[in-house]
């Protein structure tokens, strides 16, 4: 087992990484509102209502992109064991639970006002209600046990198997009837979305990607802290303080 | 101005959308920092009471061998 093996490399890269994702984030933020919320024109049919999309689209792809991190390293730690792979997973999930809400969220106050109501059972809404129910099925998992590494091999099973869900989600559009519409931006063709709108939309997704970037090293940074805590933890070594104590890298048998 | 604040009569949906964004990811933000310095003063108290008692522990901890076998 090579868990929790040598972080400094991590740390490196993670030290060089994060301020450049934070100054993306502020710029592309400043620049994503200026085009989405005043230079960009109101939608011929939706009105003004179509800025909800600079929210909304954003949200969804990272809602979805980041199920597809977590899979990708859940897969990398059933198959190499990677020592950072769970922590990535772990570290992802609640920010693809944060961005999915706010997708559902957004979606709805999109929904009243041009469809006439607050939600509706059909396709390409119920599966993003299923993705966020799997964020939270992963994450309850991933923390079931207090013995570590218990839960790394489930949670990256049910991480592998919710990855169905993702073409149902994309696809739900052209599968099913629905109130939403079909895709506008990823698509064979080509974006049918006027370069005006086009501008902003794609800010903001470089903008929350950005954050998702600068969110999960800080995440991951904490959870390596939380992993070696516990490995102390459950050898049941604590100082009189209560600080858990004992020698850390030495794994339970798994 | 007051015209941009009504976004053309949809301000009740419009604005709700993007408050709701902005205090989501403050939330993640600010959350993940202090559980990031929580976790890594407490990960350091680890190491600083740990070290006193075992000199050794260092190089036992590298081979991944037991250090109190």
């Amino acid at each position: 087992m090579h868990r929790f093996a040598n972080p400094t490399r991590f740390f490196r890269i993670s030290n060089a990484i994060l301020p450049v994702a934070a100054a993306g984030f502020a710029v592309l933020t400043v620049l994503g509102l200026y085009y989405g919320l005043i230079a960009s024109p109101a939608d011929y049919q939706q009105g003004d209502t179509v800025r909800i999309m600079y929210i909304h689209v954003p949200a969804a792809y990272m809602a979805v992109m980041i199920y597809a991190v977590i899979a990708g390293a859940s897969a990398s730690v059933l198959i190499w064991k990677h020592p950072l792979a769970e922590i990535t997973a772990r570290a992802a999930a609640p920010v693809g639970l944060a961005f999915t809400f706010l997708c559902l969220a957004t979606g709805s106050l999109w929904g009243k006002p041009m469809w006439g109501t607050w939600w509706v059972w059909d396709a390409r809404l119920t599966s993003v209600l299923i993705l966020f129910f799997l964020y939270i099925g992963y994450m309850t998992l991933a923390n079931a046990f207090d013995e570590p590494g218990r839960a790394s091999k489930p949670a990256a099973i049910l991480a592998l198997v919710g990855v169905v869900n993702l073409p149902i989600i994309k696809f739900s559009v052209d599968w099913w009837n629905t109130l939403h519409q079909p895709a506008a931006l990823i698509r064979l063709d080509g974006p049918t979305i006027a370069p005006e709108m086009l501008t902003p939309l794609f800010l903001m997704m470089g903008s929350f990607t950005c954050f998702f970037i600068l969110v999960l090293g800080l995440r991951m940074r904490s959870e390596y802290a939380a992993a070696r805590l516990r490995n102390a933890m459950s050898r049941g070594v604590t100082t009189p303080d209560g600080v858990p104590n004992g020698p850390v890298g030495r794994e339970p048998a798994a | 101005m007051s015209a941009f604040f009504e976004m053309g009569g949809h301000a009740v949906y419009i604005w709700p959308c993007y408050a709701l964004a902005a205090a989501v990811m403050v939330y993640l933000l600010v959350g993940s920092v202090s559980a990031m310095r929580r976790n890594e003063a407490m990960a350091k108290a680890l190491d600083v009471s740990r070290r006193p008692r075992s000199e050794g522990g260092a190089n036992t901890r590298i081979a991944g061998g037991s250090a109190d076998a």
